[in-house]
């Protein structure tokens, strides 16, 4: 009974003060709660079910008050149609239900005229509406046991009204529901039965009070409106609220207010309490002795906390247990009043007893009388917090060492000091020949080939110093570390080709945000402005199409293509922005909040609802480009898979035959778009979608965020205006509220502690496979605590006070003695410190998918190096040998090599990649089409260069696949391999295909 | 298994063979290095399981649920003491008319359970079944209910349940992989990668889909070899590796990498030997309807999947597509029965008689079922029924389960549960039970939270099992 208590306010208050179009409810035809009385009645503020606004009638006799939820109209002594709507859709269906409340006002009893009307057509302020059109309200009784009374009546037309007995009683609420039916379901059938109902009971609706039958009517209905007449004087006064139109029953009882709003309350629950309530003298010791042990405090195991007032009214949730003077709808009152001692609180294991009925009654009558508090005694907490990752990045000192000689970079001195604290030794520095490899997988993904060995090799032997701080610029320069360095942030950014879900049907224009992200890291943009385009691109001014693209960072999520829950549908996405952005940028596990608070970081549900109200006036589309430079491929059949590409054309067939798509060649890409806040002269073009989430400019304007109460799209609470979690500071106060930009700019503020901490260990983990804090997307109290802290935070100040260049920070890693180690096993350092933390030698990495894919391509000597434009599908893989990262990216159809060796999901943002070693891996790389070419293509090479000379292969195959030589005895096993075959052709085929099968060739040395 | 290992490692070796198969597994994400062991928590009843997936949505009230009311009421619409409990999600068909199943029912058995006319052959076997009639969600979708069936969520982020499976305790094979899945009649809603995906588990613990014609994928060598040339490569790739690896000193990742290609020789010698089902003595293949067209694609992989079992293969999914019938539902359901009716009952038979039952949990059901009404406005044999996961029946079968038993009731139109409403997660947590593992103790740290297969809820239906 609770909970339909509890749904009702939410649906009568709530959710209809907000003014929000995001409702679930499958009945729900249309509604409208009156209750933003800040609003001007005409204005297109949008309800479920309306486009438009309501039309007054030039009377102007619908008034709203300051602190009263619903509408009055007054009469004017002459027919009047005082307000009228167009519903969105027109209602052709076969049963109609309609509901509101109704009060007449003022206590003078005289003949009475009132009627809310259902039509097909709008009319004029003086159109009766009445001839054959269904009506229902107050009228003068003209037969029937009440003849002469103003009665609750029904009719289709004046002719076939039918008055119900029940008499109107002055400054009474009545609830009013009519039902309008077919006999004959059909669409071109009138509605021929209309039943009243007044005061119904929700759970058994029982016999109409009048029932009106006529055989002609109209067949379906596309206005309504209020109408008073002769017999409504200019001091009447109807008070309208809570209209609901819907295709159930069930669904405008729902809506029914709790009868302690139409009735006399019924009495508070326990003794009643005399006398005055003192809080810190009753109530307080009552709660402290009864409900703080699981009830207060931070991050309660219950979720809710009673020792802060604003909690108990459900500030962060959303949810109240009790506001005051509404102790009987209270859950507070109803969880300790339970009859069932299993869900009774305090509970059962706890101590036993309910709460005495003195208790209780004091609990109710504090409620009811205020809820009076003693901030003194229970403060409201400030949101504060200790946690090292909360506290503002200060440069720590380089610490002092002892073996100097070692240092490199000042990343040295942080590593050094804590090896020297444990009697840690590090490894020696590796060979050049191991160097020049690792400098060019980690750098840019790809092998050296043997031309760059050995250019490198003569340097170094010259001057090493210069040769190796040389080669790290030309990698750092070459368009190739973009695209090594850029599928890390696609990573983090959950980036695809599709919408995801069942569907996953294509975007086509999706690969621009790839291109966007691989040039922003190869012009080593500032990361600053890096997180400000992808945040907030379209509100950037001046506008430029490649702050356009950025936004397909928020665009990334995904949609589902036959999700009929409008609401949910939408919900999804910005749940899914909401998410990433606290996980790859701020390096916070927000989503956990997005039912509850936090259960271990001091971020409210409030939190991350605030988070998710910069993004509520967005959606995702097709939006136009005007740089007449960008490039403007169209022939999408060469870049995506057949299948997916038949998929998308024949749904977008289907579109084209409703006129609802248009094939396009005007350049656009796939990204968030925010009528009202976005560049104004961006247009949005058409998307494919079987059943997407509507697209109405004006809705989006109007949309505000709310705190959804578990998590529930169709529980909207308390509106919400964009902010940050409150522990990393308050967010501004603004009349309009603080705009996306500004959310950017707070993002890459000095004073956030997360954005460039988050960063730099990013960067240190995708040098060294492990992060300084193994959690990468978890800097929240539960997260690891970092080996280096003062070394992370070093790294974060180098990166702000160096303009946010990624490059710098590159430099200050892989410049250091502490990057330069050779793999080397060590015993004694093994027992001090067995994973390696400390980093005493080059931590073990396999080469991601993408880099074996691409390695093998450069042995071969096949790869074609061209960079970023359409992606490449699975049916021309063969005839575009490009790089891995450009193999179409459809979700739910991924790249073999992709799948084979831990390629991310796609669906949530990952911040690493797994390392799993399956049986499936070798027989990939040895029996699969892909690899094999391979094999052949580098034997030929092979081949080709050495004559026929067997040595010279093996030293040409070992230099291209491994960037060495091989020893003696390597070099007595391959060509015995060599020599096993009786055709030496396809032995060499099989000894090539050997080495790229290797450890040694998987492994970054 | 070291007499098998050509490599002749010792120890360090042995651990990371397990841990690459799965037998032993990590518990924390990118954490390769610690082999932790997950399961079995308790004695197993079964030691793998067969999820028979009819994908699109079986009607209920024309397989396992039958509903005389249904007969009556024909072509009338709900009656309101039933409508009211139907919960209000999108396609609930309530405010269509009533369609009586085409299908006759028989009581079968000791047990008498009747079973409809679309499933004689299954029939027989029905003192072996559980039947369980009171399945119910809020997905009315394929693609998301599929996920839900498979994965307990509908968003399909989260593992499936055979990864969890896989995952909690490793595969028996040495040479197969620890989950199968093959697709069959993929007409319809198309197969959602998540029912068998790995989610945020490790990838090595994702269903391998399998073409039961072609095999295992990639074990079929190029034509540039043959067995002698690829065994010389494999000795020429592990003396350089255990090179690579004596420069560095230990390294179990490494190691494991190596032993790998021993698996992977042995997979591709052995797999394509368990898809070989010519090698069955003809009583069997005809048992399995393997000489009739119309069964022969389902009963293959059937067929197949005993012989899985045998090899100790942890977790088959066949995904057989097509049940949904929302015209025709007639004739779509004669078709779609006709082509598992008699491989299942093979299966079931072929386990039984092989001993294989009582180690192996088979369980068939949708993602959800079918409307007791008709949709839209066709008539006569044109009538088909809309999505219903409001109440739908699975049935479970071997490893454990009591046969010949009934739970749960929906109302007597077969809309929603009355009795013992169950749901997917209370499916996931029962076949979690019967394979010996506590769904509480199957946990995976990911994202730095602790995960486990029912997160959502979903308790074990105790009465299952004997």
């Amino acid at each position: 009974m609770f909970y339909h208590c509890k749904k009702s306010i939410v649906s009568g208050f709530l959710a209809l003060s907000a003014g929000t179009v995001l409702w679930a409810d499958e009945a729900r035809i249309a509604e409208d709660g009156f209750t933003s009385n800040d609003i001007e009645l005409s204005e297109p503020i949008r309800r479920l079910g309306f486009e438009n606004g309501w039309k007054l009638s030039s009377n102007r006799t619908a008034t709203m008050e300051e602190g009263r939820s619903g509408v009055a109209i007054r009469g004017t002594g002459d027919r009047d149609n005082a307000l009228r709507r167009e519903l969105a859709a027109p209602f052709r269906g076969n049963e109609l239900f309609v509901r509101f409340t109704l009060r007449y006002e003022p206590p003078q009893d005289d003949s009475e005229f009132f009627v809310l009307w259902l039509d097909r057509l709008e009319g004029t302020d003086g159109s009766t509406h009445s001839e054959n059109v269904p009506n229902i309200g107050i009228h003068v009784a003209t037969s029937g046991p009440k003849k002469g009374k103003a009665v609750f009546m029904v009719r289709i037309g004046p002719a076939k009204t039918s008055f119900s007995s029940v008499e109107l009683e002055r400054d009474r609420d009545y609830v009013v529901v009519g039902r309008l039916s077919k006999s004959e379901p059909n669409e071109r059938a009138d509605f021929d039965r209309f039943d009243l109902w007044v005061n119904p009971d929700p759970e058994n609706r029982g016999e109409p009070a009048a029932t009106a039958l006529h055989s002609k009517s109209v067949n379906f209905v596309r206005w309504i409106g209020f109408s008073t007449g002769r017999k409504t004087e200019p001091t009447d006064r109807i008070w309208i609220d809570d209209l609901v139109l819907s295709r159930s029953w069930d669904d405008v009882m729902e809506a029914v207010r709790p009868p302690s709003l139409t009735e006399a309350p019924g009495p508070l629950p326990g003794i009643p309490w005399e006398g005055t309530v003192d809080f810190s003298h009753d109530v307080y010791p009552l709660l402290k002795s009864r409900c703080f042990k699981c009830h207060s405090g931070t991050n309660p195991d219950s979720g809710h906390r009673l020792d802060v007032r604003n909690e108990i009214l459900g500030y962060s949730t959303g949810d109240p247990l009790a506001e005051p003077g509404k102790a009987r709808s209270s859950r507070l009152l109803e969880k300790i009043t339970e009859s069932n001692p299993e869900d009774r609180m305090p509970p059962v294991e706890d101590g036993g007893a309910a709460l005495t009925e003195r208790e209780v009654g004091l609990l109710a009558a504090w409620i009811e009388r205020g809820m009076m508090w003693d901030e003194k005694l229970l403060p409201t907490p400030r949101i504060e917090t200790d946690h090292w990752a909360f506290q503002r990045v200060e440069r720590p000192p380089a610490p002092k060492v002892d073996r100097t000689n070692w240092i490199r970079t000042p990343v040295d001195t942080f590593i050094a000091s804590q090896q020297e604290e444990k009697g840690i030794t590090p490894a020696k520095e590796a060979t050049t020949q191991t160097l020049v490899r690792r400098l060019y997988l980690d750098l840019i993904g790809l092998p050296p080939t043997p031309e760059q060995v050995d250019a490198f090799l003569r340097a170094s032997a010259k001057d090493a110093e210069t040769a190796y701080s040389s080669l790290v610029d030309e990698l750092l320069d070459s368009p190739h570390y973009g695209e090594r360095w850029g599928r890390y942030w696609l990573d983090l950014a959950r980036w695809g080709e599709s919408n995801g879900y069942q569907h996953d049907i294509p975007r086509p224009y999706a690969w621009r945000f790839r291109d966007y992200v691989i040039d922003s890291f190869n012009k080593d943009k500032p990361y600053d402005r890096f997180l400000t385009e992808q945040l907030a691109g379209d509100e950037l001014k001046p506008y430029s199409d490649e702050n356009l693209i950025a936004t397909g960072f928020l665009a990334s999520a995904r949609i589902s293509g036959n999700n009929m829950d409008k609401a949910a549908q939408r919900n999804d996405v910005l749940v899914d922005i909401a998410n990433t952005i606290g996980s790859a940028m701020m390096g916070l596990t927000m989503e956990c909040a997005q039912c509850h608070n936090h259960k271990f970081d001091p971020v409210s549900q409030r939190d991350y609802y605030r988070l998710q109200a910069f993004f509520v006036n967005g959606q995702l589309g097709n939006l136009s480009l005007r740089d007449p430079k960008t490039s403007n491929p169209t022939d999408m059949k060469n870049w995506m898979a057949d299948g997916a590409f038949q998929f998308y054309q024949r749904e977008a067939d289907k579109l084209v035959k409703k006129k609802q798509f248009e094939h396009t060649t005007q350049p656009h890409t796939w990204g968030f778009h925010a009528p009202g806040q976005s560049d104004p002269d961006i247009e949005r073009l058409p998307v494919v979608n079987r059943d997407p989430i509507r697209w109405d400019a004006d809705d989006l304007k109007n949309a505000r965020g709310h705190i959804l109460i578990r998590g529930d799209v169709s529980r909207p609470g308390p509106e919400v205006t964009g902010g940050w979690p409150e522990v990393l500071g308050q967010t501004p106060v603004k009349a309009d509220g603080i705009s996306r930009l500004e959310f950017a700019r707070w993002m890459t503020s000095r004073d956030n502690p997360l954005t460039a901490r988050v960063w730099v260990n990013r960067l240190w983990q995708w040098h060294f496979g492990q992060g300084i804090v193994s959690t990468p997307s978890d800097f929240g109290t539960l997260g690891a605590s970092p080996t280096h802290p003062k070394l992370l935070d070093w790294l974060a100040a180098e990166l702000m006070e160096n303009g946010w260049s990624t490059k710098h920070l590159h430099r200050q890693i892989v410049l250091s003695a502490t990057y330069r180690q050779q793999r080397l096993h060590n015993e004694a350092n093994a027992n001090i410190d067995p994973e390696n933390q400390l980093l005493w030698n080059w931590p073990r990495r396999r080469l991601e998918a993408e880099a074996i894919r691409d390695a093998a391509l450069v042995a071969s000597g096949e790869l074609d190096d061209s960079i970023g434009g359409p992606s490449i599908p699975p049916q021309r893989e063969e005839n575009a040998l490009r790089r891995t990262l450009y193999l179409y990216q459809r979700r739910s159809e991924m790249p073999t090599a992709m799948k084979m060796f831990d390629g991310p999901e796609l669906i949530s943002s990952c911040s690493k990649r797994g390392v799993s070693t399956v049986a499936l891996q070798p027989l990939y790389l040895l029996n699969s089409d892909f690899m094999m070419r391979r094999a052949e293509s580098l034997a030929r090479k092979v081949s080709d260069s050495s004559k026929g000379e067997k040595s010279q292969q093996v030293e040409l195959a070992f230099q291209r696949t491994l960037g060495r030589l091989p020893d003696e005895n390597e070099k007595a096993q391959s060509l015995a391999m060599l020599a096993s075959a009786p055709d030496p052709d396809m032995a060499l085929v099989q000894f090539c295909h050997a080495l790229i099968n290797l450890n040694e060739f998987l492994y970054i040395p | 298994m070291l007499e098998r290992s050509t490599l002749g490692f010792g120890s360090v070796a042995l651990s990371s063979l397990l841990a690459m198969e799965g037998l032993l597994g990590s518990d924390r994400e990118g954490d390769h290095t610690r082999p932790h062991l997950i399961g079995p928590h308790a004695p197993p009843r079964a030691k793998s399981v067969i999820f028979l997936f009819m994908s699109g949505g079986p009607g209920q009230t024309d397989t396992f649920d039958p509903k005389p009311l249904l007969q009556e009421l024909e072509g009338k619409p709900v009656p309101e003491s039933i409508a009211v409990n139907v919960p209000k999600i999108p396609r609930s068909g309530v405010n269509s008319l009533l369609m009586a199943s085409p299908f006759s029912f028989k009581q079968y058995g000791q047990s008498g359970i009747p079973v409809s006319e679309l499933f004689p052959e299954t029939a027989q076997h029905v003192d072996d079944l559980c039947v369980i009639r009171s399945m119910n969600h809020r997905i009315p979708v394929h693609g998301p209910g599929e996920c839900v069936a498979l994965t307990g969520t509908a968003l399909g982020d989260r593992p499936s349940m055979g990864s969890w499976v896989t995952y909690g305790l490793g595969s028996q094979s040495h040479d197969l992989p620890g989950f199968v899945v093959m697709l069959s009649n993929t007409t319809g809603p198309a197969p959602q990668r998540p029912g068998w995906g790995p989610g945020f588990l490790p990838s090595r613990y994702q269903g391998t889909v399998v073409d039961a014609k072609e095999g295992v994928p990639f074990t079929k060598m190029p034509a540039a070899y043959d067995d002698a040339s690829r065994r010389k490569q494999l000795d020429f790739i592990n003396w350089m590796n255990k090179g690579h690896l004596v420069k560095q000193g230990i390294d179990t990742e490494l190691e494991a990498r190596i032993a790998s290609y021993e698996l992977g020789f042995r997979m591709q010698v052995s797999a394509p030997e368990t898809f070989e089902t010519e090698s069955e003595p003809e009583h069997i293949q005809r048992l399995y309807g393997l000489e009739d067209k119309t069964t022969s694609e389902f009963g293959r992989q059937c067929l197949i999947a005993r012989r899985l079992v045998e090899k100790g293969v942890r977790c088959i999914q066949l995904r057989n597509g097509g049940w949904d019938a929302h015209g025709s539902l007639e004739g779509n359901h004669r078709k779609q029965a006709k082509a598992v009716d008699r491989p299942i009952a093979g299966l079931l038979t072929d386990l039984k008689q092989r001993g294989l039952l009582e180690d192996t949990l088979v369980v068939w059901g949708g993602e959800f079922g079918r409307t007791p009404t008709t949709e839209g406005s066709a008539t006569g044999a044109k009538r088909g029924r809309d999505h219903s996961p409001a109440g739908y029946t699975v049935w479970m079968a071997g490893g454990g389960v009591k046969g010949g038993q009934v739970i749960g009731a929906t109302d007597d139109l077969g809309f929603v549960p009355v009795d013992r409403p169950l749901s997917p997660a209370d499916l996931h947590a029962t076949i979690l039970d019967a394979l010996g593992l506590d769904q509480y103790k199957v946990i995976y740290s990911h994202n730095n939270r602790d995960e486990i297969p029912t997160v959502f809820g979903g308790e074990v239906v105790r009465e299952v099992f004997a």
